[in-house]
């Protein structure tokens, strides 16, 4: 069942339309990926999620709650970090989370309780005491992460959390979004860095200009991408004669020859990788280097941004 | 300092303050903000000891005119007491506009605002909290007061109904002017704007008597939109008809403001003063040698780093330099034309302004009215006391 349900959704900006007729829907349980490049129309979707900014046109629903017709609900059940967020420079990190904490209307005994919780799990327990304003880029992340935790939401909508992160602060936050999923959160995360989104989302939509290019898992893109895979091959036996069998083994689109290897661009649906490996052997080259290209994200982001799809 | 407040029984006071009830958290949290601030005891230390300063003056005029019989002084409270109240009046005035426009400004400027509006704070109560936050400080700025009011009030010639009087109208204007800068502050998009266009409109406001007067003569509509500060110049008592027609035109003002503030709250930022006032922040970071550089810095941060910068530009910070340049610059103008034009006008500007140059050009002249002879006889008011 689908805990998001966008259907048509239309932004406006005075006469601009920042997000036009987007749909798509997000399954409780899920960690969503949504990229796009800057003014793509992420942050516009998400702030209509999160009741923040009126839709032109279209649906919003979360767990089947029009999020224009009951926003109070609707900010029971997620929790928003934005891109960029500010802090209160004269509260310590406890007095911080205690402040939210009321502000969502959770008191007494078990407002410290939660308080203590998200403190273990953003593994700030040792800062509890701190100024807010001390804190690092990243911990102060990881304050803003713990934040949208405590009234404990259903649905979590991260807006780019691992900007402008140093690598170990980015893996931090990757790791708490894992645990996150592992508690059963349905997450939407937009983000920059692509391969850090592989590793976390089980679904990914890309935006570009305002449009939904493609959603779905992150295979399925893949193979709807039908990408020629490129093999990096380095052979110590290599002629032109061997060179041109290899071009005209069927399933291969083209061969390069590089510095020090061949560079093999493979059809797959034609030519697994495993099989050509195997009809070089048979060629009698003698093999000391064989590299699939790694399909990633960015590779796949790159070629549907840039047009080149189907 | 603040890893001090943070430890043992005051963390634990503040915790409590934080969310002293269920309905309002924001307010416990401004309220600890504001305590946790040095510049508070600042502002408090500085205010007090102007009102001293200005009530020693008045008092030793006041005994140096009784030279002759210590007695004499006895039924001068009044004048003292007017002093006073004139200084609070001039207080609401100067501090209570640039306390106020931070309110929501700030938020939105550190960008804090989507955060509180996501949480369970309604818009109105978020708007009230603030309102609150910033007035509560400010009226224990106010009963710094009532120490030197009370050796006024103790030399007698104070009716009953003046001290109420005078309450009345404080807290009016308090509010009127309060409700006129959260205004301000939720029309703004940076805490520069909103505290510049809050003095602004609030100047704007002492100069609707002048336009009225113009228009429609003295009477009761110049009472009406005086506002509080003319009636209490204008010499008419608490149960006066008067009061009643100024309270309802400060009254209606203030609602006027806080609804217009909540319609417009969820509309965000319309104002940008920004820009007009970066370009004023660069002409005076030439002149003006110390306290931090304010204007927008044009170095940007890289952006082509593999670490991907979300911030790429340096930003001018809410300090109390800069607070303090913005009063200099919007309100020291005002006060030099205000008290110039009196000099050559002196009846039609203290119609038309009734404002605190006015009273500090007016108090000597006062002064020099009232002396009072030693052994010649009181009015029968003073006589009463």
């Amino acid at each position: 069942m689908a805990l998001v349900e966008v259907q048509n959704l239309c932004v406006k900006y005075g006469k601009t339309l920042a997000v036009k007729d987007l749909s798509f829907d997000i399954p409780e349980g899920e960690v969503f990926g949504f990229i796009g490049p800057n003014g793509a129309g992420k942050t516009s979707t998400i702030k209509v999620m999160a009741t923040l900014l009126r839709p032109a046109f279209g649906t919003v629903k979360l767990n089947g709650i029009d999020v224009t017709a009951d926003p109070h609900g609707i900010r029971r059940i997620i929790g928003y970090m934005p891109d960029t967020f500010g802090v209160y420079e004269d509260l310590t990190v406890t007095e911080y989370l205690h402040f939210f904490a009321a502000a969502y209307r959770i008191v007494g005994v078990k407002r410290t309780s939660v308080v203590n919780d998200v403190l273990d799990l953003i593994e700030l327990g040792h800062k509890r005491s701190d100024p807010v304003d001390a804190l690092s880029r990243g911990m102060k992340q990881r304050l803003g992460l713990g934040r949208v935790l405590l009234h404990d939401p259903q649905f979590l909508l991260l807006d780019e959390p691992a900007s402008g992160l140093d690598p170990r602060a980015r893996i931090e936050i990757r790791e708490i979004i894992k645990e996150l999923r592992n508690m059963g959160k349905t997450i939407l995360v937009s983000s920059h860095i692509l391969h850090e989104l592989a590793q976390i989302c089980t679904r990914v939509g890309i935006i570009e200009a305002g449009e939904l290019v493609v959603e779905g898992a992150l295979e399925d893109i893949y193979r709807r991408l039908q990408l020629a895979r490129t093999i990096h091959v380095q052979i110590s036996n290599m002629t032109d004669d061997m060179f041109a069998r290899i071009e005209a083994t069927r399933g291969v689109a083209s061969v390069e020859r590089e510095a020090d290897r061949i560079a093999v661009e493979l059809r797959e649906d034609e030519l697994a990788v495993e099989d050509l490996l195997e009809n070089l052997l048979g060629l009698g080259a003698r093999i000391y280097m064989f590299q699939p290209e790694a399909m990633d994200m960015e590779t796949a982001f790159m070629k549907l941004t840039a047009g080149k799809t189907a | 300092m603040k890893r001090g407040l943070a430890d043992g029984s005051v963390r634990d006071t503040r915790l409590r303050l934080l969310s002293p009830t269920r309905a309002f958290p924001l307010l416990g949290r401004e309220l600890v903000e504001e305590a946790a601030k040095k510049r508070t005891y600042v502002i408090r230390v500085l205010f007090a000891v102007g009102l001293c300063a200005v009530f020693c003056a008045m008092l030793r005029g006041a005994l140096a005119r009784c030279a002759g019989s210590p007695f004499a002084v006895f039924g001068e409270g009044e004048e003292l007491f007017d002093a006073i109240v004139w200084v609070l009046f001039a207080g609401i005035y100067l501090f209570l506009p640039g306390m106020v426009a931070t309110a929501i400004a700030a938020e939105r400027e550190r960008d804090s605002l989507d955060m509180l509006f996501v949480t369970g704070i309604r818009p109105g109560s978020l708007l009230a909290e603030k309102f609150l936050g910033r007035l509560l400080p400010f009226f224990s700025l106010l009963l710094l007061a009532l120490p030197v009011l009370a050796v006024a009030y103790s030399l007698g010639g104070i009716a009953v109904e003046r001290v109420g009087e005078a309450f009345l109208l404080l807290c009016l204007t308090c509010l009127q002017v309060g409700a006129l800068a959260l205004l301000c502050s939720v029309l703004n998009g940076s805490v520069a704007g909103a505290v510049a266009s809050a003095y602004i409109a609030v100047g704007t406001l002492g100069l609707l008597p002048f336009v009225a007067e113009r228009l429609w003569g003295t009477g009761m509509t110049y009472v009406r939109v005086h506002g509080a500060l003319a009636f209490h110049l204008s010499g008419q008592r608490f149960l006066d008809p008067g009061l009643l027609a100024c309270a309802v035109w400060i009254a209606l003002t203030c609602i006027a403001f806080l609804v217009a503030a909540r319609l417009l709250l969820l509309r965000g930022a319309r104002w940008r003063l920004g820009s007009l006032l970066s370009l004023l922040w660069r002409w005076t970071d030439r002149l003006v040698g110390w306290g931090p550089v304010v204007r927008h810095d044009r170095t940007l941060l890289p952006t082509d780093d593999p670490v991907a910068w979300r911030e790429i530009r340096r930003r001018g910070v809410d300090t109390v330099r800069h607070r303090l340049r913005l009063l200099i610059l919007a309100v020291g103008p005002s006060l030099l034309v205000w008290v110039l034009a009196y000099r050559h006008r002196p009846a039609r500007v203290s119609l038309a302004m009734g404002q605190v140059p006015v009273y500090i050009c007016e108090r000597p002249a006062s002064r020099q009215d009232t002396d009072t002879p030693v052994g010649e006889a009181r009015s029968p008011q003073q006589s009463d006391r």
